[in-house]
């Protein structure tokens, strides 16, 4: 695949190697307090230019807000007081980078400190409140209920189950930075972005700005996102604001130390739910609550998580009745976002925790629960949710025969399955634009942000096949707001979905278009030069689906686990690049682990990080993490066009819930009270 | 203050303030896109050359104490092992991002460059001060055992 080729040979252009000429470089004064009052700001001697609320009073969008109980934007700047550690409070645009550190040094803010929280406990107790406005720190509280809700009297037993999930920093390998200059007439920018129209959107509503006038492209690679990078950020904002007055470019490279600090976190829930059945393993329905500690601001979609979550749980199962409170608290902490399932995995786990519950108090086989109670294909959950082809009995039929195997071969160990159904993002779509130059084909997706998933190969295979046409004909230009007229991102499992989508329909287009001209395809492509045809989809979500089965052993004196063995099948749809697939659903599974064995940002009770460096965030290593787990896949293609889904995020989905169950079983063997949250030993 | 510096094969004399680090000479100076940062405590490894033969985190060093010696990064590495790695690394399909595989390689091509056969547990120790948020490391594991059958074949 050329697009490993020119990694291996050095041939990237990540965001910092970005240099423009006459560049000036920011750098940002954050809060040290997790809650303060801002009492007064003395800028530093030096610098092109100093930046404070005073000047610069802009708020960073938050989307989802509709229902929303209350709204907290964040600042881009501290306005009177910083609610977390990391906080940007001020500004300085200098023209040497290493003097940057230097010359905030020479600012000083005068804080005025107050109580702070930083869990789910605190704010719903009320020990502080964060915001003024929202007395009980909720922010969003929502019923996601369906289907008949007197079922749930029909149930003979129910079974409670807890679960904690870990605040996780994404970090990214390469942290975020953007490139702002303006030129008199448009702002441009470059980001390291997975979502180049959303961070247009953004930086325009913050500054008031026609997102025309604002044209945002990616670096040729992204250093990894895992939903850290689909937002805008203060900083962005910051930048292009600088730019404008400066009028020349601006330049943000996040340091580690900074990511760490800086919105937006994965996960950080709680969730207490229980499922409703007969004796006989048959599933009625699931109540309970699902509480996000969504830190000290509505940012991004971090209002939507709890409903996400709520609306997934119990996917795969063909139930009854859902009842479920889904709730938002604001803490002292940074806001959080999605992170690589944004949702799906968190959901997963809750969900097949319960379900493994309810096996063990029934005394029934805990892979034979989920086979009695799995939905059939085109199933509508009571949330309303069509799964859809979605394969879940297939899989189930698949990994069968393996969990009966590795129960027998491991009989100390404990062994957790995760069967889900996995959420595809295809709404709102895609669009396409496709034009002729110099008797090649330029295939245009600018909503679609790769940062590791080799798409500019993957949209080059499908483009030439679709076209009758040389690989070597297409060219591909992703994640740049110029290169098709919208755009929503990567992220969600959606690029080649959604992407694929607005491909075909560009291709139709094309083939109408040369038709009317009297052209024949692809013999006169280069009589075709000039025309251009715009394309777009708008379908509906999907659903794939996966059983991971994880095989766990913990020494009995350290507790130092150890992954025997690890299976996954999943349903990736029609099937573009092999090795990708393999590859991405590898990496998911080892992320998921990951954070029940090592991963979490911890805080202490007032708010102040406990962690200074990557390593301190539970960042694993080669020698840490070791899972070579075997990789399987049905292929069902999904109604949308070219039957493709996604698997970006199927791996953490089946691996952070068979990986947890897993410990937790081996806890129980070892005669060990299980923790009941990430990280699980 | 000026310090002299073998680069990829070339010698260069450079006028560096004390404090600068050898990635930001080499990547800020010599426009090397190879060495990037990851962090600023040491830990990721992303900014991985070899110093006088030795994988080094360059980041980690300042530029003046590596006065006198030689540096090659991914781009000097152009040897049979060096294509072996950067084959495997594709065939194996051990890099997704990209952004940890330049400095992978090199602590790669230092563990490897004996010629000695190594162990699954030795490569795993060579590249610990090396984080992959994408891969998992596994398949860069794969990559070097694969690496080291083509060197030896
Ligand atoms: S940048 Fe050198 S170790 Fe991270
Ligand atoms: S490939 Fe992304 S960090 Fe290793």
């Amino acid at each position: 695949m050329r697009e490993l080729w020119e990694v291996v040979n050095g041939q990237v252009e990540y965001i910092d190697d970005i240099r423009l000429p006459g560049e000036t470089y920011l750098f940002v004064l954050r809060s040290p307090y997790p809650h303060a009052v801002v009492k007064a700001i003395a800028p530093p001697k030096r610098g092109l230019l100093f930046l404070t609320s005073k000047e610069l009073t802009a708020y960073m969008p938050a989307r989802d807000v509709e229902g929303v109980r209350h709204v907290a934007r964040m600042p881009v700047l501290a306005v009177d007081r910083v609610k977390f550690v990391g906080q940007p409070v001020a500004a300085v645009l200098v023209e040497d980078k290493y003097e940057g550190e230097d010359v905030l040094d020479e600012a000083y803010v005068d804080y005025e400190p107050l109580p702070s929280i930083s869990t789910i406990e605190q704010a719903l107790r009320g020990d502080v409140i964060v915001h003024e406005g929202a007395p009980d720190n909720i922010s969003v509280e929502d019923v996601v209920k369906g289907g008949d809700l007197d079922a749930f009297n029909k149930a003979e037993v129910v079974v409670e189950s807890e679960v904690r999930q870990s605040r996780v920093v994404p970090n990214p390998l390469e942290p975020k930075g953007c490139v702002a200059y303006f030129d008199g007439e448009v702002l441009h920018m470059y980001v390291s972005t997975q979502a180049p129209f959303r961070v247009r959107q953004d930086v325009a509503e913050a500054l008031g700005l026609p997102p025309e006038r604002i044209s945002v492209k990616a670096p040729r690679n992204v250093g990894g996102g895992f939903g850290n990078k689909v937002p805008a950020y203060p900083e962005y904002v910051i930048a292009a604001y600088a730019s404008m007055r400066l009028r020349r470019p601006v330049k943000w490279i996040e340091t580690r130390r900074e990511h760490l600090n800086n919105p937006t976190h994965g996960r950080d829930l709680y969730s207490k739910v229980q499922i409703y059945a007969r004796r006989d393993g048959k599933i009625i329905g699931i109540r309970g609550s699902i509480i996000v500690n969504i830190g000290a601001y509505n940012f991004t979609i971090n209002t939507r998580a709890a409903r996400f979550i709520a609306s997934l749980l119990m996917a795969p199962y063909e139930i009854e009745a859902v009842d479920l409170r889904a709730v938002g608290v604001y803490t002292n902490l940074p806001p959080t976002g999605p992170y690589r399932g944004g949702g799906r995995p968190e959901a997963a786990l809750i969900q097949e925790f319960a379900v493994e519950r309810l096996a063990e108090e029934l005394g029934l086989d805990p892979f034979e629960v989920r086979v009695k109670n799995a939905a059939g294909d085109g199933f509508k959950t009571p949330t309303g949710w069509q799964l859809g082809p979605y394969g879940g009995r297939a899989l189930l039929a698949r990994a069968a025969e393996v969990y009966r195997d590795v129960t027998k071969r491991y009989p100390n160990a404990g062994v957790g399955v995760a069967f889900f159904a996995e959420h595809v993002r295809v709404v709102p779509g895609e669009s396409c634009r496709i034009r002729i130059e110099g008797c090649k084909v330029r295939v245009g997706l600018g909503g679609i942000g790769p940062h590791g998933q080799a798409h500019r190969t993957a949209f080059q295979v499908l483009a030439s096949r679709l076209l009758g046409i040389s690989q070597e004909d297409v060219v591909v230009e992703l994640a740049d707001t110029e290169a098709s007229p919208w755009g929503v991102g990567s992220f969600g499992s959606r690029s080649l979905s959604a992407g694929a989508g607005a491909l075909y329909d560009a291709v139709q287009k094309l083939m109408a278009k040369t038709r009317e001209l009297g052209l024949q395809w692809p013999r006169d492509i280069c009589r075709a030069e000039g025309l251009e045809v715009v394309g777009e989809y708008k379908g509906q979500d999907a659903f794939g689906g996966g059983v991971h089965i994880a095989v766990v052993e913990l020494d009995p004196d350290t507790l130092r686990p150890e992954v025997k063995y690890y299976y996954a099948v999943d349903n990736v749809g029609n099937i573009l690049l092999e090795d990708e697939v393999r590859a991405q659903i590898e990496g998911g599974i080892a992320q998921g682990v990951s954070q029940v064995f090592f991963e979490e940002a911890k805080y202490d009770s007032e708010g102040n990080p406990a962690f200074m460096t990557i390593a301190d965030t539970g960042f694993p290593t080669a020698e840490d993490l070791r899972i070579d787990p075997h990789i399987d896949y049905v292929v069902i293609p999904s109604p949308n066009p070219g039957g493709f889904l996604g698997v970006g995020e199927t791996g953490t989905t089946g691996g952070l819930a068979a990986a947890y169950i897993a410990v937790y079983k081996a806890m129980r063997k070892l005669g060990l009270s299980p923790r009941h949250k990430t990280p699980a030993v | 203050m000026e310090i002299r510096l073998k680069v990829n094969g070339r010698s260069y004399v450079f006028d560096v303030p004390p404090r600068m680090l050898l990635a930001h000479l080499l990547r800020d100076r010599l426009g090397i896109r190879s060495v990037r940062i990851g962090c600023d405590t040491g830990h990721c490894g992303a900014c991985t050359v070899l110093l006088n033969g030795e994988p080094v985190k360059s980041c980690n060093v300042f530029a003046f104490m590596a006065d006198g010696g030689e540096v090659v990064t991914l781009e000097g590495l152009n040897d049979r092992l060096a294509a072996a790695l950067k084959r495997a690394f594709v065939e194996e399909h051990a890099l997704q991002c990209g952004y940890c595989t330049s400095g992978m390689i090199v602590s790669l091509y230092g563990l490897l460059k004996d010629g000695r056969q190594t162990s699954e547990g030795e490569i795993r120790r060579a590249i610990r001060g090396n984080l992959c948020r994408c891969t998992g490391y596994t398949s860069i594991v794969r990559a070097a055992v694969r690496a080291q059958r083509y060197v030896s074949s």
